[in-house]
């Protein structure tokens, strides 16, 4: 199904791509990705909450990589459970958790999510900031930050600023400000395929390229808005070279104190960032980023670049 | 972003003794209102930096509907549940079949007799916000619809 849909723009793009297995990709984006959640301890203690859980006939399975994930190994509508509806639990992919533990916000704090809506990566950080230091949860798309605003409600962080900025205005406005920053960029989606499949109808190298620039001003802004020694995690849920890798290298090239660090995550299965790509050859510190395919952990694809800013 | 002033809050801490015994309510936040009588409760720190940037939709989290005209103020879900235990007055405790029902929004028909217009529901150890009672002795939770679980 998904292959007669996709154009054969895409097909010849993701052949190009060393070591992926296409036939294995296409298999799991035809797979819906594990229903996963985190159990939000800033509510009630993490066993109180699971226990609710299992006295209503769920199982699942810890997340190695992320504190307080789970996955769901029996039937079950999540998102119809009281547990959700009071914000006990927040439902979010398993892989989607990978990006915020590279990051590892501490509680005190000052931490800003660049592209937030709708909001799993910014509950996710209020969870680790345990109250302590300040979240400013960014997204200038008014239409999705009402579900940013509604998940940020029921999680109950109340350190938090939500503000509807283009993310390249951050520097400008409060200069090296931030201790942590998350790029949860905006792109072409291919890692997510599962759960949108119009994505592969509507991929083109044009709008990659278009996201490409608009990705590289991003993460500019978010370095020069990072404290010296601070550190940023840019991540995408895609596979395209242009929008990561060279990315990243993009960064490397015009911030020379900026410095690639190797993301630890248990259990989590990847292959290393690509130094070359086509005709492109970029800085050999790539090899520090991670690449996530769907058929690695049976979940979501991702990118994953941890970044230091030297002093 | 407005922040209570002092007569504000004190008046807001005597409705929340008065309802529901709660001594100091909320001290340890700064308290906005926003539109719609809504409170918000939030920290020094977070006002600092909201200051500091445009474009701001809202700081902290929802906590009561307060109106003043009314000496009234429901507790949010989240707002019962950073009361938490100083909630000690006009507390029910409902089966997992009246939360259910509360959840959904639907009124929950419980014998009571607190005497009281408002009361917050409990469910084990989790505070599920303010409902309104009304004559008949049926507790109308007090949940945003898109809170609400849908009805089976
Ligand atoms: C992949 S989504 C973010 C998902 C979110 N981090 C989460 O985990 O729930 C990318 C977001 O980037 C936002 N975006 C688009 N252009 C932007 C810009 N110029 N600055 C900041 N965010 C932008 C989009 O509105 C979108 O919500």
């Amino acid at each position: 199904m998904i292959e007669s849909s996709m154009r054969e723009e895409l097909k010849n793009y993701l052949l190009k791509i060393p070591n992926l297995k296409l036939d294995l990709l296409i298999e799991y984006w035809s797979k819906p990705i594990p229903e996963s959640f985190r159990v939000n301890t800033l509510k009630l203690p993490e066993e109180y909450i699971l226990d609710r859980l299992r006295r209503r006939g769920l199982i699942f399975k810890k997340i190695p990589w992320a504190r307080y994930g789970y996955i769901l190994e029996s039937e079950s509508e999540l998102s119809l459970t009281i547990e959700h509806m009071l914000g006990l639990i927040y439902i979010q992919g398993p892989v989607s958790m990978a990006p915020v533990e590279a990051l590892d916000p501490k509680p005190g704090e000052m931490v800003l999510d660049m592209c937030a809506a709708p909001g799993s990566k910014s509950t996710q950080i209020l969870q680790l900031l345990q109250g302590r230091g300040v979240l400013v949860a960014n997204d200038p798309v008014i239409d999705r930050c009402k579900a940013l605003s509604s998940n940020l409600q029921r999680f109950g962080g109340y350190n938090v600023v939500l503000t509807t900025l283009d993310g390249r205005a951050f520097p400008k406005l409060v200069g090296e400000f931030f201790d942590k920053i998350l790029v949860d960029a905006p792109c072409s989606s291919l890692g997510i395929v599962s759960k949108d499949w119009s994505v592969v109808k509507n991929w083109s190298i044009h709008n990659v390229i278009r996201l490409s620039r608009l990705q590289t001003q991003l993460i500019r802004a978010a370095f020069d808005s990072l404290k010296p020694g601070g550190t940023l995690v840019y991540s995408t849920c895609t596979l395209t070279v242009e929008e990561n890798e060279n990315v990243v290298d993009n960064l490397l090239r015009s911030r020379r104190n900026a410095c690639v660090e190797e993301a630890r995550l248990d259990g989590l299965r990847y292959e290393k960032g690509f130094t070359e790509f086509d005709n492109m050859r970029f800085n050999d510190e790539l090899s520090k980023t991670l690449r996530i395919y769907p058929y690695h952990n049976s979940a979501e694809g991702f990118y994953i670049a941890k970044i230091r800013k030297c002093e | 972003m407005k922040i209570l002033s002092d007569s504000e809050r004190e008046l807001l801490e005597k409705i929340l003794f008065h309802q529901h015994g709660v001594k100091e309510a909320f001290r340890e936040f700064i308290l906005v209102m926003s539109g719609d009588n809504k409170v918000r409760a939030t920290t020094t720190e977070t006002v600092e930096v909201a200051r500091k940037l445009g474009r701001v939709l809202q700081v902290g989290v929802y906590v009561a509907k307060y109106r003043r005209s009314k000496n009234e103020v429901f507790l949010s879900i989240e707002g019962s549940q950073l009361l938490n235990d100083k909630l000690c007055k006009n507390v029910v405790e409902l089966s997992e079949e009246e939360c259910l029902q509360w959840m959904q929004g639907a009124p929950v028909s419980k014998s009571i007799n607190t005497g009281s217009r408002y009361i917050v529901g409990k469910i084990d150890k989790i505070y599920l916000g303010s409902a309104r009672v009304s004559r008949d002795n049926k507790l109308y939770p007090q949940i945003a619809v898109w809170r609400r679980l849908p009805e089976e």
